[in-house]
């Protein structure tokens, strides 16, 4: 029973309520770093890490840290650990780190975070708020890499950088996809086709 | 006494994770300088021709109270200075700034051509538009070129450099960093050639 409940934790993040396409959270960073594959993994990775890091810490402090104080003490917790993130991706994966930019450090105010941290584990144990951390950290990578898979097939003919479409289909792609229309178009559509899954 | 609680708890993890921080940027403040200094040296090193020689640290800094100042790295063959690679900044990306290695072969005076280019930073620019400055579609016709007296110019704005479609400001602000890399090398080129080499 406990499995079940804990495993069902775990599984909402990722369609019931996933942060991105259902509850439309961190949409700032889902419409600017989904140019490609990469960078979504890349984007959606430091989420995962980042939300179960703060909701590990953030449930093992929840007896001690007092409901006036709670939003600065988790507002200590999450920049500290995006810091780490953005520090240990300048030193060992620059590239990335170049092409991510300055949406790292904004994963701090990325209302996903804060919002698991205040209504998930301030509430919940250890056990399961790494579930729910995990679970809706994969909900938001897989949000983000299903709005980089169509914007960087259409856009650049590549996915993860390699070309699939030919040279002839890259040489004229679809450009509005790249540029910040695209983004807007894309996450339009695929809200809306889960809005209409959810419905069936 | 509630108050003070806040206080001691707010200050307890504000210093575990100060503490915290501090071991991470230790630990990962000499990867990335060296990330850093890597893009450097592999950048002199695609845009010089081969058995020539530069060194990322033995370099000239045009102005060194700006820090957007093209950088020259001196080429060396046999002891001998025969070009340079030279790190220009443009302020005119489309978002901000582009950074590019240029390298020239020749010292001034005895005719000088560019040898290659490559982008160092071009994270401002538009992935898949403007970043296709970097290809060889665009990157390609800088290869060989003859330095003349006029300064290098996209076709829009009456020079012989084909713009890369849809990406003019990009283009443009790639023509200005070769541009500043030939004005570079060629006022300070016979200076540093006349110092000879420590290389």
């Amino acid at each position: 029973m406990a499995d079940s409940s804990l495993f069902k934790e775990f599984a909402k993040g990722t369609v019931k309520e996933n942060p991105l396409l259902i509850s439309l959270l961190g949409m700032c960073p889902a419409l600017a770093v989904t140019t490609s594959l990469t960078n979504a993994v890349g984007m959606g990775a430091a989420v995962i890490f980042v939300l179960t890091m703060s909701n590990i810490v953030v449930a093992l402090l929840r007896k001690i840290i007092p409901d006036a104080v709670r939003i600065p003490a988790f507002i200590v917790i999450i920049a500290s650990f995006v810091t780490i993130v953005d520090l240990s991706m300048a030193a060992w994966v620059p590239s990335l780190s170049k092409s991510l930019g300055l949406f790292i450090p904004l994963i701090v105010v990325n209302c996903i975070i804060l919002a698991r941290a205040e209504a998930f584990a301030y509430k919940n144990g250890v056990a399961r708020s790494i579930m729910d951390g995990v679970g809706m950290g994969l909900g938001y990578t897989l949000g983000l890499v299903s709005v980089a898979f169509f914007r960087e097939l259409l856009g650049n003919g590549t996915l993860f950088g390699i070309g699939v479409l030919g040279e002839a289909f890259k040489a004229n792609s679809v450009l509005v996809m790249i540029l910040p229309p695209g983004a807007f178009l894309t996450l339009g559509l695929i809200v809306g086709f889960m809005n209409r899954i959810r419905r069936v | 006494m509630k108050e003070a609680r806040y206080v001691i708890v707010l200050t307890g993890i504000s210093l575990v994770c100060a503490t915290l921080l501090g071991a991470v940027y230790q630990v990962t403040e000499e990867p990335i300088r060296q990330a850093k200094n890597k893009a450097v040296v592999e950048g002199i090193q695609k845009v010089l021709p081969e058995g020539t020689k530069a060194d990322a640290d033995n370099k000239v800094i045009v102005d060194e109270s700006n820090p957007l100042s093209p950088v020259i790295y001196p080429a060396v063959r046999d002891g001998v200075v025969v070009g340079a690679a030279v790190k220009a900044t443009s302020t005119a990306g489309y978002g901000g700034n582009l950074v590019v290695m240029v390298g020239i072969e020749g010292v001034p005076g005895s005719g000088l051509k560019v040898f290659n280019t490559s982008v160092l930073d071009m994270s401002k620019e538009t992935p898949g538009l403007g970043t296709k400055v970097a290809e060889p579609a665009f990157a390609g016709q800088w290869n060989n070129r003859l330095v003349t007296e006029k300064a290098l110019a996209v076709k829009k704005d009456g020079g012989d450099v084909v713009a890369v479609s849809g990406a003019t400001i990009t283009s443009r602000a790639f023509t200005d960093c070769v541009n500043q890399a030939i004005n570079a090398w060629t006022k300070l080129g016979p200076a540093i050639v006349k110092g000879g080499s420590n290389g």
